[in-house]
């Protein structure tokens, strides 16, 4: 081999070697994690507001921070979801099923009574741990 | 001139079964060797045969081992084939480059396992829909540079047996 080559086969492994090093030391974005069944992992971090889980057949779809404001878009039975969180509060801005009983519900915070549920979608949307306890009651009961 | 050309078929013929055979063997009996990376038996015989009777024949041979050998194991059109074929095109594609640029026979072999680790990768992206995927590369090019040499320095103990045909 002449010495050009060698120096290729060395950059090669230098690069190769770095991004190794780089993906180890890079901190990993832990919200999106997932199970094998499609369910979501709790992020282990503190939520700013509080952990508000999307619930979807049973199986946590989506965790968010009620106090980051943002947008997510979830995928229901019938439709996709489109939830709109705002200074600690959540509501369902779009949605394409055919009752529209969870947009109708407007604005939720944590101190509200009843929660976001779409029967079509079979989704709720529950603080976190209320979300455990339920999916954990199900599971059991099997 | 009849001789030759038979001869050449012949060969053609016997380097494509070898190859079909050793990627068999290593994909049922071998399997990786650490954490995915296999040794690549099989480029052996791309690099015996690209310098015994040149670049068209290792194109076939190389497509006839794809294509047959998932045939027998009946995996023809499934992922398997695609990741495959897509490992063979691009370490061809640099086969041939280096060929044309007389590069030495290690360093060739060590760029085509180094390129069909990244054609089976970009394959692989693209069937699954998954860039993250592409974040399995640094491991398999660290284990393609080790194998490389490996599949080089037996292709030339094999060359230095076997005599070149004329073209």
């Amino acid at each position: 081999m002449k010495k050009k080559e060698w120096i290729a086969v060395l950059v090669i492994v230098l690069v190769s070697a770095l991004a190794l090093v780089l993906m180890k030391v890079l901190p990993k974005n832990e919200q999106n994690t997932f199970n094998p069944d499609g369910s979501m992992n709790k992020p282990s971090e503190e939520a700013k507001g509080s952990w508000i889980a999307v619930v979807n057949r049973n199986r946590v779809i989506l965790y968010f921070d009620s106090g980051v404001d943002a947008e997510y878009t979830v995928e229901g039975n019938v439709s996709e979801m489109v939830i709109e969180v705002a200074d600690g509060s959540w509501h369902v801005k779009d949605v394409a099923c055919y009752d529209y009983t969870c947009k109708n519900m407007g604005w939720v915070s944590e101190d509200s009574i009843l929660p976001i549920i779409c029967l079509p979608n079979d989704i709720v949307i529950i603080d976190a741990a209320t979300a455990d306890n339920m999916i954990s009651e199900v599971t059991d009961g099997n | 001139m009849g001789i030759e050309k038979t001869k050449r078929f012949v060969y053609l013929a016997l380097f494509s079964a070898m190859a079909i055979v050793l990627s068999m063997i290593e994909s049922i009996y071998i399997g990786p060797i650490f954490f995915m990376v296999r040794i690549g038996l099989a480029n052996i015989v791309a690099l015996v045969t690209v310098k015994i009777l040149g670049i068209r024949e290792m194109i076939i041979v190389n497509t006839m081992r794809v294509v047959i050998s998932t045939l027998l194991r009946g995996m023809i059109f499934s992922s398997t084939f695609w990741i495959s074929l897509g490992g063979v095109v691009l370490s061809s594609i640099v086969l041939i480059i280096l060929e044309k640029m007389k590069s030495s026979l290690m360093f060739t072999s060590v760029l085509m396992s180094v390129a069909h680790s990244v054609g089976q990768v970009i394959v692989v992206c693209f069937f699954y829909m998954q860039a993250g995927v592409a974040a399995i590369l640094p491991y398999l090019l660290l284990g393609s540079v080790p194998m490389g040499f490996l599949t080089g320095m037996t292709a030339q103990l094999v060359l230095a047996r076997i005599k070149p045909l004329k073209a």
